[in-house]
């Protein structure tokens, strides 16, 4: 029994908690972002390896768009009935903070209103809402308002839950805690990716120790999510200038465009528009993922810093552009590290 | 009749793409504000139209992503209708016809113009055409707009809906508009409708994908299109459209380019649409240009993509007196500040850095130079940059040359004396009496109310910035009260010592302070009764009562009632059930001090009951264990000054010693005859001793807790009572214990 953990783990749950033995299991679980819900071969191969039973699948966006006064859903998922049958599906919604700066109060319930009612036209039934923003200090009222409306929309049956980011963690009296049911806390984007010397902005250990012992006083719930994804980060003039994704990554490899400068940072050679990206000579390009050890060190690392609990490690994010980086064990032992 | 972006706004793909932007862009401090960090004022270079523009990371924006354009164009296109129609109909009317009628209701009012039966709605007859004078051109406008609608669908689906239903798709097909809008075009006599009809042309034809024909139709009918109208502004961002779709990318940057010069509503989307280019392809670009404004503003677009300084440098070959440079300049410097304020403090210590050489050497020259038509921008970013940089000589040579225009407008006051703080404050290894009188003109400046209240003036950072800086040179020097006063919270642990509370206090009380600390007690974070209320918590919880009391009766603040029963106590401790519970008395702060008062005299009554000495002794017990961090009432200790009722921090501060509590639980089991009672009194204390083990083991221990003496005390001493059994049945930890 792990109970200096339990005994930080928190202002409300903490007694209550406080001399359970149980033993826990983890869940596995992966988010799924794209707009098209058709999953290639690999990633259902996925998901029926690991043994997951629930995906957090992105519904759509909300944002105030240019030239519209309201909030509207951006990037609805297209063919959610192609997601296997054997996972229930956990709608996401991701909203811009973007929106809550500029949403009057009066205007809040409406849109708590439209986001559920836009979920349920796309799934029918669901056991949990989860809604991802990066809140800040300005928009923290609206935010929790919001939440708390759709809270009372779609009742107890469904369990509401939120992203938490590593910042939200840190300062929980600025930022506030969000009222849900539990939270999903974003393990990952702890760097700073200015720092074209410095370490992976994704997941660093010495940042990541930064932050863990705020994890263990959170007053929510937490379910964790671990990266799986790549990026490049664009630097021109020592400046981040892009971040670039999924199917923009250029191929660093190309020695006509690119040469290596040391391990995972490329220096342009010739200025080229490739995939619609524009890279000025002597642009530098940093390359970040995180590899099969360091994902692994991630989630030890979390999970020494949880109190033990039921809870669901998701990787974000299903895609074959990702897992197919990582040894299938790799997966498989990143889900086993919570058991 | 709202204009789409010509290319497809990157940022509908938010999830794809600007998401992940976000995200990172937000992590670790997390995205607070979009000018976080920032204590340079782009607005001074006092051009509004280019506000938009500014740097900014989250979004493409500065101002948001809001698209003025398409309310301008409504605006416009109901103005225009209405003088069309011999200004002989309202607002109203024209823009129910405009944006809300249905088809059918278009038709009907055209039957009704021409003394058919009809059906019109209750909508359709508050807003009549029958009142327009020329009923010809009533019909027009309505034959017009019975067209116009059947093209919306087809040119401006709505995919992006509430509504759960499908999306609509128009069952007219493009090719049979294009057709019949050529027979309008052909037939249409009125310039102002011939126009509109021109205008519908060439937008079906980009969205049909006849990129060609798009242009070329543009090309051939520009004679029925006023110049510098509404719609030719709106068709000839179709051509570019069209251009770019084609891949001509050196042309459609050139009409982009005078679409974002010449037409307000459609800066942005021409900004948006802009591609940068190659040189060669850009030297084509250019040689397109009939003016050298032209060139200006191509080199201004294409720096707002890359390489700012090479295209300042571009138009001032060209322009040496160009204000075109300024929204370049305000924006290399916002990019450049990173430096200082995402500076580590090993950064900051070394003051080592390494500014855009590119950036700094053009400044420095900039500042030398006497041909700019704003000099004081120039002379501020470049000692603003220099001293980022730590070179104190050139920026303070550059400052001096600020200092002449700089009661211009109150912005550049304020940026002046901004820059000047931070230039001193940053070279500063330690801080004097003659240096703090010498920041004073500064600093009264930088902290007043006027000052804070300039709208856009980005001085809060700044603010912070230097008072961190400056209290960090106090706390060195060990000068508790101005560390504190200037930036709380420097010295953290400095008030776990009750004198330094004291010092604050007295200091708060001083009668004569200096102009210097005249300018951080005008803007105090902190204030005396604060430090009034933490010196009577730091008193309750060393137990001495009285001193508490006096402090709490001094502290004007409001009081705070405390939720829960604090005396009481259970075997499992749970706060929620203890907030919840029916509560005869409340107690504030005061209250419960002036509670524990009179049971410490209750206690000492002599001669008294032993059963009524240890019931209050067990009584002041609880209450001391409630306003621990294990108690249900963690808001007695919550200040101002050392928050830490969310967090938790391995003994350092007093509110993680349950050793008061245990003081009172062993002298209520010294006073007792009662055994059961003992019992009681002897788990309490082996709960003060769990918290203490956990607080004081390390941070790293995973282990079990490992009992001292209380435990051994109730197996020994206390199996047969009843409260025995139910501590096995209630505690894992005893039962662990007992190897149950």
């Amino acid at each position: 029994m792990n109970n200096v953990r339990l005994i930080r783990s928190g202002f409300f749950v903490f007694f209550v908690a406080f001399l359970s033995c149980n033993k826990y299991k983890p869940e596995p679980s992966f988010y799924f972002w794209r707009t098209n819900a058709s999953l290639s071969s690999k990633e259902k191969e996925t998901l029926t390896q690991n043994n997951i039973h629930v995906l957090y699948v992105r519904f759509f966006d909300v944002d105030i768009p240019p030239g519209a006064q309201q909030p509207q859903p951006l990037g609805v998922i297209d063919s959610l009935e192609l997601i296997p049958n054997t996972v229930s599906v956990i709608p996401v919604v991701y909203i811009t903070n973007h929106t809550f700066l500029n949403l009057r109060s009066p205007e809040v319930p409406g849109l708590a209103a439209n986001v559920v009612k836009k979920v349920t036209a796309l799934q029918k039934k669901y056991k949990e809402l989860q809604i991802d923003c990066d809140w800040s200090e300005k928009t923290k009222d609206a935010y929790f308002s919001f939440l708390k409306e759709v809270k009372k929309l779609i009742g107890n049956a469904v369990k509401l839950t939120a992203t938490i980011r590593l910042h939200q963690i840190k300062y929980p009296v600025q930022s506030g805690v969000p009222p849900v049911d539990g939270g999903m806390l974003m393990f990952y984007n702890m760097g700073n990716i200015h720092n074209l010397q410095g370490p992976n902005s994704i997941f660093d250990a010495g940042i990541a120790h930064k932050y863990t012992p705020y994890i263990t006083n959170y007053a929510l719930h937490l379910d964790v999510a671990l990266p799986v994804f790549k990026w490049c980060i664009l630097y021109r003039n020592k400046k981040v200038i892009d971040l670039i994704t999924k199917n923009r990554l250029p191929q660093t490899n190309d020695t006509t465009y690119f040469s290596v400068e040391k391990n995972s940072t490329f220096k342009v050679k010739q200025p080229q528009l490739i995939k619609g990206m524009y890279y000025k000579t002597n642009d530098l390009l940093k390359y970040e993922v995180l590899s099969d050890d360091e994902l692994l060190k991630a989630a030890q690392l979390l999970k020494e810093n949880l109190p033990p609990d039921n809870r669901r490690i998701v990787l974000y994010d299903l895609d074959d552009l990702n897992i197919n980086y990582y040894e299938t064990e790799t997966i498989e032992t990143i889900f086993s590290t919570f058991n | 009749m709202k204009q789409k972006p010509s290319k497809p706004f990157f940022l509908l793909l938010i999830s794809g793409i600007l998401l992940t932007t976000i995200t990172v862009l937000a992590c670790g401090g997390g995205d607070w504000d979009d000018d976080e960090g920032s204590m340079f004022t782009p607005q001074i270079i006092n051009q509004p139209k280019y506000t938009p523009f500014f740097r900014t990371l989250e979004t493409p924006f500065y101002d948001g992503y809001d698209d003025a354009g398409a309310s301008v164009f409504k605006i416009t296109n109901t103005k225009e209708w209405i003088s069309f129609l011999g200004n002989s109909t309202s607002d109203e009317a024209v823009n129910y016809w405009l944006y809300d009628a249905s088809l059918k209701q278009i038709d009907s009012m055209i039957f009704a113009l021409k003394g058919k039966p009809y059906n019109l709605s209750l909508s359709s007859k508050k807003y009549t055409l029958k009142t327009v004078t020329a009923s010809d051109k009533a019909i027009s406008f309505l034959y017009y707009l019975g067209f116009a609608k059947r093209n919306e669908d087809f040119v401006n689906p709505q995919n992006n809906s509430w509504d759960d239903k499908p999306v609509k798709v128009s069952k007219e097909s493009p090719v049979k508009q294009i057709t019949g809008g050529l027979t309008f075009y052909a037939k249409a006599k009125e310039p102002f409708l011939k126009e509109r009809y021109a205008f519908q042309l060439v937008r079906l034809y980009f969205f049909n994908k006849e990129y060609d024909k798009a242009c070329s139709f543009y090309n051939d009918n520009l004679s029925s299109f006023t110049p510098n109208s509404s719609m030719q502004w709106r068709a000839l961002g179709y051509k570019a459209a069209s251009l770019y779709k084609q891949k001509k990318y050196t042309e459609s940057n050139y009409i982009y380019s005078i679409i974002y010069d010449g037409y307000e509503p459609l800066k942005k989307s021409a900004y948006l649409s802009f591609r940068p280019l190659q040189p060669a392809e850009w030297n084509q670009c250019l040689a397109l240009t009939k003016t050298t404004h032209q060139k200006e503003v191509l080199w201004q677009l294409s720096g707002l993509y890359k390489d700012d300084i090479n295209a300042m440098r571009e138009i001032l070959k060209l322009n040496p007196g160009s204000d075109m440079v300024d929204l370049l300049l305000v924006r290399a410097v916002n990019s450049e500040e990173n430096l200082v304020t995402e500076e580590t403090e090993d950064e900051k210590k070394d003051q080592k850095h390494s500014t855009d050489k590119n950036v700094l050497d053009f400044l420095n020259e900039m500042s030398d130079l006497t041909t700019s038509s704003n000099p004081i921008i120039w002379h501020l970013s470049a000692a603003y940059v220099n001293y980022i940089n730590n070179d104190f000589i050139t920026g303070d040579r550059q400052m001096a040359r600020a200092e002449k225009y700089k009661n211009t407008n109150v912005l550049n006051t304020s940026e002046y004396h901004l820059i000047n703080a931070l230039g001193k404050v940053r070279r500063m290894k330690n801080i004097t009496e003659s240096a703090e009188k010498e920041l004073v003109p500064d600093l009264e400046i930088l902290f007043s109310k006027e000052t804070s209240d300039i709208p856009d003036f980005r001085s809060s950072n700044a603010r912070d910035w230097i008072r961190k800086t400056i209290a960090d040179l106090y706390n060195k020097k060990g000068e508790v009260e101005k560390t504190e006063l200037i930036y709380p919270g420097t010295n953290r642990y400095q008030f776990n010592d009750l004198e330094n509370i004291k010092k604050m206090i007295t200091y708060y009380e001083k009668a004569t302070p200096s102009d210097f600390e005249k300018v951080f007690f005008n803007c105090a974070l902190l204030h005396k009764t604060d430090y009034v209320q933490l010196l009577a918590i730091r008193y309750a919880q060393e137990d001495r009562l009285a001193e508490s009391l006096a402090a709490f009766k001094s502290d004007t603040g409001q009081p705070i009632e405390l939720p829960g029963n604090l005396f009481t106590i259970h075997i499992k401790d749970c706060h929620d059930c203890d907030h919840e519970a029916v509560q005869k008395i409340k107690y504030t702060k005061q209250s419960f001090v002036e509670k524990l008062i009179a049971m410490e005299k209750a206690a000492a009554v002599t001669p008294a009951k032993p059963e009524d000495v240890s019931q209050n002794y067990f009584l002041i017990a609880n209450g001391f264990y409630n306003i621990t961090y294990f108690g249900n009432a963690r808001v007695f200790y919550d200040n101002r000054i050392d928050n830490s009722i969310y967090t938790y921090d391995h003994k350092t501060l007093p509110e993680e010693n349950s050793g008061m509590a245990l003081k009172y639980y062993l002298l209520a089991l010294q006073a007792s005859t009662d055994i059961e009672f003992r019992a009681k009194c002897t788990f309490m204390a082996a709960k003060c001793e769990q918290n203490d083990f956990f607080m004081t083991v390390k941070k790293d221990y995973n282990g079990d807790f490992k009992s001292g003496v209380y435990f051994l005390s109730l197996k020994k001493d206390f199996s047969g009572t009843k409260y025995y059994s139910e501590i096995i049945k209630e505690c894992g930890y005893f039962r662990t214990y007992l190897g149950k």
